[in-house]
């Protein structure tokens, strides 16, 4: 009964009662069983034909510009739809969305609009509608309007159940990215600033033992050879941290800390968003997404094959799919499931009330009541299946028997079995399966997920240990150089134009060099964070949108927040 | 742990020499009969003072009005609006941007050794060192070393300050004094503070290490690059061995052209006085014959250590009364030495100009130290340029970006992981594309390039996550997409999917008829 997308909101009775229609209209056989989808009844095969069918006459209609067939070819869809439990056609969405955009590329706008209505209406509130509608507003030149479709589809994007989740990860990997370069870059300035300090330094302490030619070139390569390591950047970072950790203040000394934990932290952070990236990404996921959102798509069917197969002993992935072939109504496909969960979980009231209705429809009556009463038993669904217990005993004249289990339904919530009596409802179906989609994430995930994804602590403690070791040796270096007294500063720092190009530019420079690690800190990770915002795409997952809001967003935004942000360096600084 | 004493005696000195020998940090407070004044120390070098008589921020404002950076008007109010919110001044002037930060923090180090000149102005009193107190002081000011105070305020204080004698001239040269009879002892390795004892010398560790330089006679300049230290620490580190008594200064005499009436077109080189040092040098040592040659090749600086090749001297050049006539800056024949016995300090600001004209550049003389710190700056910068250099190389190529996020050698698999999963995510958009552009033309597209076109997909899409080309090739029912770069059997990278379980898009999937061509129905309801 959980079943719920987006701007579709149905009420727990008219989903009540679908599921009951379902049941009464369910087909007798399946007319093709193949193992790369779930079985399907003949009519429901025919209700796809009709599908395709109809999707032809609205291309048809779209062709001659027909907007009254074509808006009467989409109530058909979504009228066949309707039989089968879903509320939506994500893929004809999509078909629906380009053939929008095609029209306003030929310039016919007020085609490309009701076509992006009629789209709206075969899935409800959909990011890549708002993302279509904003290319068809700029085609027509109305940019501030493309803006604003934009900006809702990303908000649409956001809030979706299917989308948000990657949505969601991607936004980690944006601010985790935006937080590692920004510790790689701090640890940048801080050499660029207290670099030359350290390099002088073991210079005069190189020059006791050698000519001070040569102290110079090993001196410059004591700080260059870690550039040798293939894609050694983590190591550059923690090397140079660990030199120049004596060399900043106490603000800096605690950025610093800072930049190493989060170059401990962020590969952490990663590898624990991996088990929940594969499992969104994964067609078994998008299955279970369309079922709970009704959204239907053309290899849904497939989807939910794979599922079954990916868990062919689970028996919540069974009592899901029974209810899925209850949808469908192909209630002969649901008994045997049923019957296996039942006798995996002889306390699944679900399963054990579902069982007693079909044997109830089939006016088996004998057959039906001991598992109702073994449901009436099981607190879950002991009001559905008292109240289906007191129709049996009423349809064979025990008023008595019949009255008792209604008291009985009654006293678990009166007021529903009253709506029941006056809805006439012969029997009462329950939808457990659909409760159990996060027991079946889970059991997924474990299958999914690489075993190496799951072994989290000995990432863990290896870069941890890396972090707290660097500042460990940074401590050490300091307390050796405090002791040997070595060190007393620059005698000479050139002030060049392009010295003050670097620090005018380079945000965090000045507090660099005036020893505000925290506000250096901050003040590069504003910048970092927008410049990374456009190109975070290159390190994150890719939306599976048909239409996508394009480059222009995110460098816009990029933009603005780089604008705003050197402006106010201008002004304050 | 404090420093106290009294001021009488060079007491204050000794502790100053003591602060900067150790790197202390911390509040040093001399208190005398006329003024109060305290300074705030970081690792060693003054970084603040301020005075009873002479607040510090009044100072600044002098300063400022002084060098023609702001107005009295101006700094008063920034000083009221200072006062309001209980920053500094120097902190209000950068916030209200009425001066810019570099001028600024010079300022502040000018007006910090003013008010450091007052304390050494004071002759009476007692000081106090509180370690690691401090005072507010402006981030970013290059504190002033001790030994540079110190040797400055001979030159401004004179005999009102507490320094005994003349600081030596880079240019002179010491020699030490032998069986001086004094015991030496230096801070840190035989005691933390200097006790005054007759007969014992207190060096911190410079000193000392100069000392160990002038075991024969040497110039300051060249100990100042033979020993990497600046001039201030070199000149005041002599002077207290010259007060000390181990040692003692001989200025080099090296005659003016002027004096000769000798007009080079160009000014000396510093190769030139270096040569000259030398001779002074072998003359002090032991008074053999010195020489110059006319050899126009400089010697290189690097030689002018090695005090035991011989050196020639051309004695006409004494005797030719008449100027030479121009020639190249480097030829010796130009110069001209006066008589040894007749020494006279050249003077770097003396012009070699003939007649009246008295301009002349200012002859840069860059130290090997100083050479050293500015390829120091460069190198920091440009490391830190390199390494983001690398960073954006590894980013944008594609070829390391799982490196970025996963850079240890021990997430290789998570690493792996992270790039199956960025390769399904665009298999799935690609896939999402293909169907929809299948519904609507009926067929596969020939290549991911009408995607593009179609904007179903974006360009970046057309490639890996790693930056490889994706391939794309389709039938009738099928299409296969994989990274250009893996053979054909490899099949983990590769996608491959069909219009075969798609119900839109393969008409015969509900052509329920066949299924019952397939299998036998049998009606048990």
């Amino acid at each position: 009964m959980s079943r719920r997308r987006g701007s579709v909101s149905r009420s727990v009775w008219t989903k009540s009662l679908l599921f009951v229609i379902a049941w009464s209209c369910s087909g007798a056989l399946p007319a093709q069983d193949s193992d790369d989808t779930i079985a399907l009844s003949a009519p429901v095969l025919q209700t796809l034909a009709k599908l395709q069918d109809e999707w032809l006459v609205w291309n048809s209609a779209f062709l001659q510009d027909d907007e009254v067939a074509a808006s009467a070819a989409v109530d058909d869809m979504l009228a066949s739809a309707e039989q089968l439990g879903f509320s939506s056609i994500a893929d004809v969405h999509h078909g629906v969305l380009l053939s929008a955009v095609e029209a306003a590329r030929e310039g016919n706008f007020a085609k490309a609009r009701w076509a992006l209505g009629m789209a709206e209406r075969l899935d409800r509130g959909q990011p890549e509608t708002e993302f279509a509608r904003g290319r068809v507003e700029t085609l027509e030149g109305n940019r501030l309007a493309a803006v604003g479709a934009q900006l809702r589809g990303v908000w649409a994007t956001a809030t979706d159940r299917r989308m948000g989740r990657l949505f969601l990860y991607n936004v980690q990997i944006w601010l985790l990215v935006s937080l590692l370069l920004t510790s790689a870059g701090y640890i940048a300035l801080q050499m660029a600033t207290k670099g030359p300090h350290l390099y002088r330094e073991v210079v005069n302490w190189l020059g006791r033992l050698m000519p001070r030619m040569v102290a110079l070139v090993i001196a410059g390569a004591f700080l260059l050879w870690p550039f040798l390591l293939p894609r050694g950047w983590a190591w550059i970072v923690i090397y140079w941290a660990a030199l120049l950790w004596g060399y900043g203040s106490s603000s800096e000394k605690w950025a610093t800390a800072l930049a190493l934990i989060f170059l401990g932290l962020v590969p952490i952070a990663v590898r624990a968003q991996q088990a929940g990236l594969i499992m969104a990404l994964s067609p078994e996921q998008k299955a279970i997404d369309g079922i709970v959102e009704e959204r239907l798509y053309g290899t849904l069917f497939e989807d939910l094959a794979r599922l079954d197969g990916r868990l062919p002993d689970s028996v919540a992935a069974d009592h899901l799919l029974a209810d899925v072939h209850v949808m469908l109504g192909q209630r002969e496909l649901a008994r045997p499931r049923y019957s296996s969960v039942a006798d995996a979980e002889p306390d699944n009231g679900e399963a054990l009330n579902n069982l007693g209705v079909f044997h109830l429809m089939r006016n088996e009556h004998a057959r039906a009541i001991p598992f109702f009463e073994s449901a009436t038993a099981i607190q879950n669904s002991k009001l559905a299946a008292a109240y289906n217990l007191a129709q049996i005993y009423s349809e064979r004249l025990e008023i008595s028997n019949s009255e008792q289990q209604l008291s009985i339904a009654r006293s678990v919530d009166a007021g529903t079995v009253s709506q029941w009596i006056a809805e006439q409802r012969r029997f009462v179906p329950l939808q457990g399966g659909f409760e159990r989609i996060g027991a079946i994430r889970e059991e997924l995930r474990g299958q999914l997920a690489p075993a190496v994804l799951m072994d989290q602590w000995r990432s863990w403690g290896r870069s941890i240990l890396v972090s707290l070791g660097a500042i460990g040796v940074g401590f050490l270096l300091q307390l050796f150089r405090s002791r040997s007294g070595a060190w007393r500063g620059l005698q000479t720092e050139p002030v060049t134009w392009l010295g003050r190009a670097a620090q005018w530019s380079i945000p965090g420079f000045i507090s660099a060099e005036a020893g505000d690690g925290g506000r250096a800190f901050v003040a590069l990770l504003v910048p970092v964070t927008a410049l990374v915002l456009p190109i975070s795409g290159l390190l994150s997952y890719r939306m599976p949108w048909s239409f996508g809001p394009g480059p222009t967003l995110v460098w816009g935004s990029a933009l603005v927040v780089l604008a705003l942000f050197f402006a106010w360096r201008w002004k304050y600084r | 742990m404090s420093l106290e004493g009294t001021l009488e005696e060079g007491g204050l000195v000794d502790a100053l020499r003591a602060i900067s020998a150790f790197g202390y940090s911390g509040l040093l407070t001399v208190q005398g009969t006329l003024d109060l004044v305290t300074v705030t120390f970081v690792d060693g070098g003054a970084v603040a003072a301020d005075a009873m008589n002479s607040p510090m921020d009044e100072a600044l404002g002098h300063v400022l009005a002084q060098e023609g950076l702001l107005s009295p008007v101006q700094f008063r109010e920034a000083l009221e609006s200072s006062r309001s919110s209980g920053v500094l001044a120097s902190s209000e002037v950068l916030s209200r941007e009425l001066v810019e930060r570099g001028p600024l923090l010079r300022a502040v180090r000018s007006q910090t050794y003013r008010q450091l000149l007052e304390a050494l102005r004071l002759r009476e009193g007692s000081y106090s060192f509180a370690l690691d107190a401090e005072s507010p002081y402006e981030s970013g000011v290059e504190p002033l070393s001790v030994s540079e105070v110190l040797v400055r305020s001979v030159e401004d204080l004179g005999f009102e300050g507490p320094m005994v004698g003349e600081t030596p001239e880079i240019d002179d040269v010491i020699a030490p004094i032998e069986d001086s009879g004094i015991e030496i002892k230096v801070l840190g390795r035989d005691g933390r503070q200097i006790v005054s004892q007759d007969g014992v010398a207190w060096l911190t560790e410079d000193e000392s290490r100069l000392l160990e330089a002038i075991s024969s006679p040497k110039a300051a300049s060249i100990l100042l690059m033979d020993l990497d230290l600046d001039q201030y620490r070199v000149r005041y580190g002599l002077h207290a061995l010259i007060q000390a008594g181990l040692a003692s200064s001989s200025e080099l005499s090296v005659s003016s052209p002027l004096h000769s009436g000798i007009t080079p077109s160009t000014p000396l080189l510093q190769t030139d006085i270096d040569s000259k040092l030398v001779a002074q040098i072998r003359e002090l040592e032991g008074g053999e014959e010195i020489s110059f040659s006319a050899d126009p090749a400089p010697a290189p600086v690097s030689d002018l250590g090695d005090v035991d090749d011989p050196i020639t001297f051309d004695e006409s050049l004494l005797d030719d009364p008449e100027p030479a006539p121009p020639s190249s800056p480097s030829n010796f024949s130009d110069l001209t030495l006066p008589p040894l016995d007749e020494p006279t300090v050249v003077d770097s600001e003396d012009s070699f100009l003939p007649g009246a004209s008295t301009e002349m550049p200012e002859r840069p003389r860059v130290s090997q130290s100083e050479l050293a710190d500015v390829v120091a700056v460069w190198l920091g910068r440009a490391l830190a340029l390199l390494f983001v250099a690398v960073l954006l190389s590894m980013l944008v190529t594609g070829a390391g970006r799982s490196h970025l996020l996963f850079p240890f050698s021990w997430d290789a698999e998570a690493r792996e992981s992270l790039e199956s999963a960025q390769l399904r995510s665009v298999y799935n958009r690609i896939d999402q594309g293909v169907r929809t552009y299948h519904l609507l033309y009926g067929m596969y597209p020939d290549e991911l390039r009408l995607l593009v076109d179609l904007e179903l997909i974006e360009a970046r899409d057309r490639f890996g996550p790693a930056g490889q080309f994706l391939s794309f090739a389709s039938d009738a029912g099928d299409y296969l997409v994989r990274p250009e770069s893996v053979r054909s059997d490899a099949n983990l990278l590769q996608h491959l999917e069909g219009i075969q379980h798609d119900f839109l898009l393969n008409p015969r999937m509900t052509d329920s008829s066949q299924g019952a061509s397939r299998r036998p129905v049998f009606l048990i309801d």
